[in-house]
């Protein structure tokens, strides 16, 4: 099992392995590489092409569609949205999951009860999910009565957070790091089975605190499962595209605050618009946009790379 | 050993209960609204309680349709066939890529990332022609073969196996067990929490698919649960917030059966060295 | 067998296949229906509410009957998405919904068949609803099978309370802010700061369009590019914003509310102008609101509407046109309309299924069919979704004050414009 005896020619036990290799990976490639990487070359292909799929029309314009991205200031806004929901989200999220994860795992009474009530929230369905937000941001919501009360906003002064280009983004972060949370924790959670006790005991008999344990153990441990987090959730954030899909009401708004890329590839490819080439282009450069922030994301996380 | 009650520890209960409060707070209520009138839900009443609450919601939404359990048994089929499917395939995958060595693995898994990466918006039009192509809309197999394999379960179950300890195949091996013995006698079982993990959120997947029944389910009678809900959605008047938080209670319930079955996997782990 | 054996029953089949075919004709004059011999046409339509359901199931029952067929209705969710993915597919519906608004998208695909409006009486029905599914090379397209027009509401126990009557409300724009001020400072007064709105408004070219296009030719040109930011349009988006800044006109969103029907019906405003649809949820989720209904302001002397409309259309590709177009024109005879309008609760297209239905018994449903008559059908052209989604994106920052009304429709306008010419 040393990972530098690659000799010239594989041995019979290292066959073996290659076979069992790919024959555990065929299952998941066969239906990945039909289902998605079909569409994704496809997509790839519209992406250089003026298409009007209703008429079943393919019109070759080589880099055009790329070249007008790069010149579309709507898309830069849109980009800009989604960096800066990644950006705020995904590192808040990771944080809390990893930190709700060990207070759950570490001996505290009712710890049941408490993975119960954690898990829950992933039932609540999205569309109730932005209806109590968007009453809990309302002008005449709770948050808003919060904040008169304790005398940060004047009487009757209540902010239209949803109608509000400063305030709409944020407000859909909060709710976004509300929901999945708890998914990350049980993920988290899952993974803390598995991590042997005698590792804490180690670290106790050389006096280290619950916070020491944390960080020297319980961390370091969780560091797969935390790239796992990373990675799906700058994926997750960069794609977001439900819930300004729904605050908005499609339109992005207001002055383009929630404006997303995935929305916005949403609205050339389904509106009226008829351009699925030109989405298909912004869809590419999102993927590349994504791949760049994940690869520096892991290289931060770095060290387990050696798998 | 009973840890003793320190500041910290103090801190650490009154944050555990406050967040508690705090992701809780809109299930609880998503599950009240679904008792009450309308007019109080959009009344923006945030409490749990109210004197007017009632079965009628449900009552409604039963009476819609008499097709509900035609509904409710093809979401069932849909949810266990593919998880079923996918916790095998996921597993393989993930465990390939992480403890077998071969030429391409990592270019593989570098591959799969790339394509995960793609907007879903884009790959509706492509994805709904493919299987028009292969004459499966209209089918189970359209919701269920596409989802057979699921990047990101993959992906998680590879990080998982990561953590194992590196001389567990050796040891297997030494005690005469093949190689696929090993994946399905040792490293499966050992990856219980995970797989349960994975599984539950892949049925949770395949229960709240929207778009892809949406779009590729024509006949009524084989409409998903969450599809069948939403077809009764007015598209004028504004939302019926009553029967929305009815229809979404109604579809939950499974998940919470399915986690409460779960539950033990998810809190007793395995633990390789035979500790508890 | 010889020959003139054979002739014979050559000649006597074709005796047999003429009277065949003359009898069939006969028949059809008579009976005026056809026998589709158990076939099944599918019609894409989209959910309603429990009455639009019963209706339409109405619809289906009697049209199976007399036309010995079975009819399969797709109800689709999230239309737009899934009938694009349908026409791209080749897999839509013999007959579908079309919504007014989507018509110019929709038509301009040479999806749909042309039709003959003789063929399907489109004399009887209002000329402004069919010239909304008329293409621009004068073809129809799609026959309306229904229509929805704003009118203005009133709960007259808030006038009441603040010492108003019904008959106070102005039937002209111009006299609104006066009344509103005195109306919103009543309602203060009696119920507190805050508390109830004097009228609501939308953010929202679907309900602005009259009022920003009046005195203006449309808000698009002949390339289907958004005019937002003519003189005219601004000056018009000025008196919307003066009604705002004099605190008379919140959106519902303002009172913590999702839309007009909801803001209404618990109490929060005491005028909206609203399509017909809210009735039916007024009467049943909301029925302790004491409401009348009368007609739109007129706006610079010109009385409007908004009318929304939704018809029929023929899927080029459908192998049973023929049940489609029978489809077609029985839901849209008056018959079928009285089934359909009455039971859905909406208008007829046509005068004379108005009459047949008696809409004039009802005051709510008079004065909505008055309206439909001078509204303008909610169309904006080929771009209609973009246009709206900027002008929604950018109105908040006019109305915040942030941007001048002209900045701001010059903003929305280039928006939309730049991603018109990026789609084309």
């Amino acid at each position: 099992m040393n990972k530098k005896s690659s000799k010239p020619r594989a041995s019979k036990r290292q066959k073996a392995e290659w076979r069992q290799g790919y024959l555990f990976l065929t299952p998941a490639v066969l239906v990945i590489g039909v289902f998605i990487g079909i569409s994704a070359l496809f997509v790839v292909y519209l992406s250089f092409h003026k298409v009007n799929l209703f008429t079943d029309t393919y019109t070759f314009v080589g880099l055009e569609n790329y070249k007008r991205v790069f010149t579309d200031q709507i898309a830069k806004k849109a980009l800009k949205n989604s960096l800066t929901f990644s950006v705020f989200v995904v590192p808040i999220q990771t944080f809390i999951a990893l930190i709700v994860a060990s207070a759950l795992n570490s001996n505290i009474r009712g710890k049941y009860a408490f993975r119960t009530i954690y898990f829950l929230p992933t039932l609540t369905s999205s569309s109730a999910l932005t209806l109590i937000f968007m009453f809990m941001f309302s002008v005449t919501g709770p948050i808003n009565s919060i904040l008169i009360k304790t005398g940060v906003l004047p009487v009757g002064g209540g902010i239209n957070f949803l109608n509000n280009p400063s305030y709409a983004l944020p407000v859909i972060m909060v709710m976004n790091i509300w929901s999945t949370v708890p998914q990350y924790t049980t993920m988290y959670l899952a993974s803390l089975q598995d991590l042997p006790a005698s590792m804490y005991e180690a670290a106790s008999i050389d006096g280290a605190g619950a916070w020491k344990k944390f960080t020297n153990v319980t961390v370091p441990y969780l560091r797969p499962i935390t790239t796992y987090v990373l990675l799906t959730g700058i994926i997750g954030t960069l794609q977001m595209f439900d819930q300004a899909y729904i605050f908005s009401n499609g339109s992005g708004g207001p002055a383009n605050s929630t404006l997303t890329v995935s929305l916005m590839v949403y609205r050339y490819a389904f509106g009226t618009n008829n351009a699925m080439g030109y989405a298909s282009t912004i869809a590419i450069i999102l993927a590349f946009v994504i791949m760049l922030v994940s690869f520096t994301a892991e290289k931060l996380n770095a060290s387990e790379s050696l798998y | 050993m009973k840890p003793k009650m320190t500041t910290g520890r103090f801190f650490m209960y009154l944050i555990l209960v406050l967040y508690a409060f705090i992701t809780l707070y809109p299930f609880l209520w998503m599950v009240s609204a679904s008792f009450k009138p309308l007019r109080e839900i959009v009344g923006g009443d945030m409490k749990l309680f109210s004197s007017n609450m009632s079965f009628d919601n449900y009552r409604t939404i039963f009476g819609h349709s008499s097709l509900f359990p035609r509904w409710f048994l093809n979401s069932l089929i849909v949810a266990t066939v593919g998880t079923v499917i996918n916790i095998f395939v996921n597993s393989m995958a993930g465990y390939s890529l992480s403890r077998l060595r071969f030429p391409g693995r990592d270019r593989i898994y570098h591959g799969l990332l790339l394509l995960m990466m793609i907007p879903g918006q884009v790959l509706l039009i492509p994805n709904y022609l493919l299987l028009k192509t292969f004459g499966m809309l209209d089918t189970y197999s359209a919701l269920i073969l596409p989802a057979a394999a699921n990047i990101g379960n993959i992906f998680l179950m590879r990080q998982f196996f990561i953590n194992f300890p590196g001389n567990v195949e050796e040891a297997a091996q030494i005690d005469g067990l093949s190689r696929y013995g090993v994946f399905f006698r040792i490293a499966m079982p050992l990856a219980r929490p995970t797989i349960a993990t994975t599984a539950i959120f892949g049925f949770m997947g395949f229960w709240n698919e929207f778009t892809k029944p949406m779009l590729y389910i024509k006949t009524n009678t084989k409409y998903t649960l969450t599809l069948g809900l939403q077809s009764f959605q007015s598209q004028n008047a504004g939302t019926m917030w009553n029967q929305v938080m009815a229809a979404a209670c109604i579809s939950i319930i499974p998940i919470i059966i399915l986690y409460l079955i779960f539950n033990k996997f998810f809190l007793v782990g395995l633990r390789m060295d035979g500790e508890k | 067998m010889k020959k003139s054996t054979r002739k014979f029953l050559r000649i006597a089949a074709m005796c047999l296949a003429l009277t065949m075919v003359l009898s069939l004709g006969a028949f059809r004059s008579t009976a005026s229906a056809e026998d589709f011999g158990g076939r099944t046409v599918t019609i894409g339509i989209w959910g309603g509410n429990d009455q639009e359901t019963a209706a339409i199931n109405q619809l289906k029952e009697n049209f199976e009957q007399m036309y010995n067929c079975k009819v399969d209705l797709k109800v689709y969710t999230d239309y737009n998405t899934q009938i694009q993915a349908d026409f791209i597919g080749r897999t839509a519906p013999d007959a579908f919904y079309v919504d007014g608004s989507m018509f110019p998208f929709y038509g301009s695909l040479g999806v749909m068949d042309v039709l003959d409006p003789a063929e399907y009486d489109l004399d009887a029905f209002y000329p402004n609803l069919v010239e909304a599914f008329t293409d621009p090379d004068g073809n129809v397209i799609c026959v309306p099978k229904d229509v929805s027009t704003l009118a203005t509401y009133y709960n007259i126990d808030l006038l009441e309370a603040c010492g108003f009557t019904p008959d106070d409300i102005p039937d002209d724009y111009a006299e609104y802010k006066d009344f509103l001020l005195e109306l919103q400072a009543k309602l203060d007064e009696v119920y507190g700061k805050n508390q109830i709105a004097a009228m609501t408004y939308n953010q929202d070219l679907a309900r602005n369009l009259y009022i920003l296009q009046d005195g203006n030719d449309g808000l698009t040109d002949e390339n289907g590019y958004a005019t937002l930011s003519g003189e005219g349009v601004v000056a018009n988006l000025e008196f919307i914003l003066d009604m705002v800044n004099a605190g008379v006109w919140k959106t519902p969103s303002d009172l913590g509310l999702g839309w007009n029907g909801e803001a209404f019906g618990v109490g929060k405003t005491a005028i909206m102008e609203e399509g017909n649809w809210v009735y039916g949820t007024l009467k049943k989720d909301y029925s302790d609101i004491n409401f009348g209904v009368k007609a739109m302001p007129s706006y610079n002397g010109t009385q409007y509407s908004m009318s929304y409309t939704v018809g029929y259309g023929i899927y080029a590709l459908s192998k049973n046109k023929d049940m489609a177009s029978a489809w077609i024109k029985y839901v849209t005879s008056v018959d079928g309309l009285n089934i359909w309008c009455s039971g859905a609760g909406c208008l007829p297209p046509r005068g004379d299924a108005a009459e047949a239905m008696d809409v004039k018994a009802d005051p709510v449903w008079a004065v909505h069919s008055e309206m439909t008559a001078v509204s303008l059908p909610w169309q904006l052209g080929n771009n209609l979704s973009i246009i709206n989604s900027a002008y929604q994106n950018y109105l908040p920052l006019a109305v915040s004050g942030d941007m001048s009304a002209a900045d701001m429709m010059a903003a929305a306008e280039s928006q939309a414009n730049q991603e018109i010419a990026n789609a084309g």
